[in-house]
């Protein structure tokens, strides 16, 4: 009985301990970025583009890049997330769930998950190289979606497969088709679980990189189109840290808090909103 | 009765059209690589590329063994630390944490997941080099932090999200059913989670593992930063390493410009690629068997 | 429930174990250098650069590939492992190791004076390091070898048409007033004339409006940010899509018709100038070999300088690997 409790003690102390390696890193990391950046974080930084003499150290700010990280970052979300919830859907048992093309998708979105961005970046590049366009939005939202996907899918797909087939049994036995059942009970069901690998996904695009470098260009303005290139907050911080120039330096790690922030305002909204749901879960 | 039917039958086409559209994603990307890695392949026999530990691109050298190894050893590195640390976090995140500290904490950790690379990257720099610095002295070797271990230490920084976030959605969504029915059979809490909880999501949580995995596999930038990039396989966890993603971003500028080297750097991608597909087949294999032997509901 | 105070006490002990090794290792951290002794940690770039090129180029018929050592990535990486590590050498682009606003050395990094005429001392006319000044006119004036100083250049597939023309037109005249201030050489007069001969006639265009995408070496970044700064202001028409991405990035946007202008830290190679590769060199700037301030052999290395086979030795055959044989 006593080792038993002794067992139960030891684990909480070990997982606590755990949670606070893992928070603990993070708020390192956290701090390292907000400290580096802070003195360059000011009202113009986030209002502004670049000004004159920007890439030396003088006037203007981040606007540009956090306009376009936000135009790619949502708009290759939602669209990844049209095509991710019917395949996870789909993958349920009542569709393909159990049979040899359920596996060989799941495998092959595995596999997919592993591909580094920048072979994303390569591809899109020789794409649109061969298609005569240059770099814009567009082709930073369809390589972003691509990279979204995988994550999106698996996330979303753990979390419908544990929707428990009862709550769906009693929905055919009245008489539901699949379809039906699918968009009442079952997307009800995984609401919170769906914004977990939304999220995911929602922070691998907006905070990638290499993938965009490839695609997307960068400019200091406003995009007006989608056939513009545009400025995203991964690449600012990737371009400010090349400087020579200490100021352009820390504005890399201001930058860098920015997306921070959207990401958190983000998590935080989105999980507020989804309260409402939870309630409606049944385990 | 029949437009139900109808909307039915729309929406299953329109799914399978979705999942063979994303089945289909890896196939056309390997196929491409494939086609872009010939040139080099017709130069060099596949045993030598993947083999030989001489590395020259200018003189027609591509050896890729030391790239594979310093894959496997800061992957390997990554996934050591990060599974029980993820682990037991989940476990308490879904099961002990009170109210609060989850609502805190799970915000944070998604928070991890949108930081972009570069910074990790930096605070790699900052702080994981020193630290590793020190590390190897307490052990009698020395370093000067940019080897295996600083690359594995942030990578596993970079997976936490990962498997966090879903192996705490798959333990909480584990039936209550399971864990009152053992703990009406007087176990403890822990022993209902061990025993318990852990077999209904093991499924889930292994699925969990193995995205982190490949997700390590993968990453770039953050561990090229902190890794020594020195073309040699590494002996200890103290000895620099240069992995296969780190060779593709070093050198990406050059990948157009010198065809030949550009044709090396995609086939480095493709073997990347066979070695997440080794790894997922084997992976699945092993959740196959699980899935079979508990099933939950 | 029992109150369990044994497990209790289990608990208490294993956190502070764990806040101890924990506390340990932040010290030992702050600690910093661990290697006693004198053996070189030499650091190269990790990522294909035009200063590594340079760098081998300089040391012989190298390139960056050969180059042996730790792989950091990016300049301020580097510069930043060697203000780390007191037994490092390292290289980089001027720009890191002289500070921008005030043109003094950076602290916490020391540059290596090379030995010329290899007698084993800095002379008067090798001592060109006080601060950014003189080096630049130094490499001005060709003291300072070429290699390691380098010719920055620009390309384009073909020829350079319409606005971006004259964009570059205006950098070879106008433009080059910026360099210095920024940190950049100035081209000469004999060089200036030879390219804007290269470039070709001017163009008719009266007003000049449009977009021009740049992107290229980190390198040359800073000097076309401002260049494209003054030029909007000139002709507020005209507007740029800029970005850095590395001399490669440059070269293979510019041949592949992304961009109207690559940024080009090195020399070009015959490859490229086969699938067309036009360019022009723009201004001039340089590596420089760097230490860190508390090197324990810093002051014979200041007085005493390195010679370019002291480099080689160093970077490419490994045959020296500790600071006193470095200085004798």
């Amino acid at each position: 009985m006593d080792r038993r409790r002794l067992e139960e003690k030891l684990f909480k102390v070990l997982m606590i301990a755990s949670t606070f390696v893992v928070v603990g890193s993070l708020f390192a990391l956290f701090s390292a970025i907000v400290l580096k950046g802070a003195p360059a974080l000011s009202l113009s930084m986030i209002t502004q583009t670049p000004q004159g003499g920007y890439y030396l150290g003088k006037g203007g700010g981040v606007l540009n890049a956090i306009v376009g990280s936000l135009y790619l970052g949502i708009g290759a979300t939602i669209l990844a997330l049209l095509i991710a919830l019917p395949v996870a859907l789909f993958l349920q048992k009542d569709y393909i769930g159990k049979s040899r093309f359920a596996t060989i998708t799941r495998l092959s979105l595995d596999v997919l998950w592993g591909v580094p961005s920048i072979v994303y970046g390569a591809f899109g590049f020789i794409i649109m190289v061969y298609l005569g366009i240059r770099a814009s939005l567009l082709g930073g939202i369809i390589v972003l979606t691509l990279l979204e996907l995988p994550i999106m899918i698996r996330a979303l797909d753990e979390v419908v497969r544990r929707v428990p087939q009862e709550l769906k049994d009693e929905s055919y036995a009245m008489g539901a088709t699949r379809l039906e059942t699918t968009v009442k009970i079952v997307c009800r069901q995984i609401v919170p679980g769906a914004v977990t690998g939304v999220l995911l996904a929602f922070g691998r695009g907006i905070g990638d990189a290499a993938s965009i470098l490839f695609t997307t260009g960068y400019t200091d303005r406003l995009p007006h189109s989608l056939l513009d290139p545009v400025a995203s907050l991964p690449l600012a911080v990737f371009f400010q840290l090349g400087s020579p120039s200490p100021e352009v330096q820390q504005r890399a790690y201001a930058s860098a808090v920015i997306l921070l922030v959207i990401v958190l305002l983000l998590s935080i909204f989105s999980r507020l909103l989804t309260r409402r749901f939870t309630k409606y879960v049944i385990r | 009765m029949r437009f139900r039917r109808l909307k039915d039958s729309l929406a299953s086409r329109l799914m399978l059209s979705a999942t063979v559209f994303s089945a289909l994603l890896v196939i056309l990307i390997a196929v491409g690589l494939y086609l872009k890695s010939r040139p080099v392949l017709s130069v060099q026999p596949l045993s030598k590329l993947l083999f030989s530990s001489s590395w020259h691109p200018m003189n027609g050298e591509f050896g890729l063994y030391p790239f594979l190894m310093g894959t496997l050893w800061v992957t390997g590195v990554a996934m050591i630390i990060a599974i029980p640390l993820c682990l037991l976090t989940s476990i308490y995140l879904a099961e002990y944490a009170p109210k609060r500290v989850r609502g805190i904490v799970k915000p944070m950790i998604d928070l991890l997941a949108g930081i972009p690379s570069v910074v990790y990257g930096l605070f790699g720099i900052l702080l994981i080099v020193p630290l590793t610095k020190s590390i190897a002295s307490a052990f009698g070797s020395t370093t000067n932090g940019y080897n295996v271990l600083s690359g594995g230490i942030v990578l596993a920084m970079m997976v936490f999200p990962v498997i966090i976030a879903i192996s705490t959605e798959v333990i909480e969504t584990v039936p209550y059913g399971m864990r009152e029915a053992s703990l009406a059979l007087g176990s403890t809490k822990w022993q209902a989670t061990k025993l318990v909880v852990s077999r209904g999501a093991l499924a889930g949580l292994i699925a969990a593992i193995v995205l982190g995995f490949t997700r390590a596999f993968g990453e770039t930038m953050a561990v090229l930063m902190v890794v020594g990039n020195v073309a040699k396989a590494p002996s200890s966890v103290f000895d620099p390493a240069y992995p296969l993603p780190a060779l593709i971003a070093n050198n990406y500028g050059e990948m157009m410009s010198v065809p030949l080297y550009g044709s090396a750097l995609l086939f480095s991608a493709l073997v990347l690629l066979a070695v997440v597909f080794l790894f997922s087949v084997g992976a699945r294999t092993i959740l196959l068997r699980v899935e079979r032997g508990y099933q939950v509901g | 429930m029992v109150r369990d105070s044994g497990a209790n006490a289990l608990g208490r002990v294993c956190l502070a174990l764990l806040m101890l090794s924990l506390l340990v290792g932040l010290l030992g951290g702050c600690g910093g250098q661990t290697k006693g002794g004198y053996l070189i940690d030499v650091y190269t770039r990790s990522d294909a650069c035009g200063a590594g090129q340079t760098w081998a180029q300089y040391l012989g018929n190298y390139t960056q590939d050969d180059l042996k050592g730790t792989g950091v990535y990016g300049d301020p990486g580097l510069e930043e492992a060697v203000k780390q590590d007191r037994l490092a050498i390292g290289y980089s682009n001027l720009n890191y190791a002289y500070d921008m606003a005030s043109g003094t050395q950076i602290s916490g990094i020391r540059v290596i004076p090379i030995d010329l005429n290899g007698n084993g001392r800095i002379d008067a006319d090798e001592d060109v390091y006080a601060n950014k000044t003189v080096l630049l006119s130094a490499i001005a004036t060709g003291v300072y070898p070429s290699p390691p100083a380098r010719d920055e250049n620009i390309v384009t597939k073909g020829e350079f048409k319409g606005i971006a023309k004259e964009f570059v037109r205006w950098i070879l005249t106008d433009g080059q007033k910026y360099c210095s201030e920024v940190g950049y050489v100035p081209l000469t007069q004999d060089q200036d004339e030879s390219q804007l001969a290269k470039l070709g006639n001017e163009e008719p265009e009266t007003t000049l409006e449009g977009r021009i995408a740049i992107s290229g070496a980190f390198a040359l970044y800073p000097m076309m940010g401002n260049w494209t700064e003054e030029f909007h202001k000139l002709h507020p028409g005209v507007s740029f899509d800029l970005s850095a991405g590395g001399a490669g990035k440059g070269m293979t946007d510019a041949l592949s018709g992304m961009v109207d202008i690559g940024m080009v830290s090195r020399g070009i190679y015959p490859a490229e100038i086969q699938q067309g590769a036009f360019w022009l060199t723009v201004t001039k700037d340089a590596v420089v070999a760097i230490v860190n301030a508390k090197n324990p052999v810093l002051q014979d290395l200041l007085t005493q300088g390195m010679t370019r086979q002291a480099f080689t030795d160093v970077w490419i055959t490994g045959n020296v690997t500790d600071w006193r044989d470095v200085t004798g």
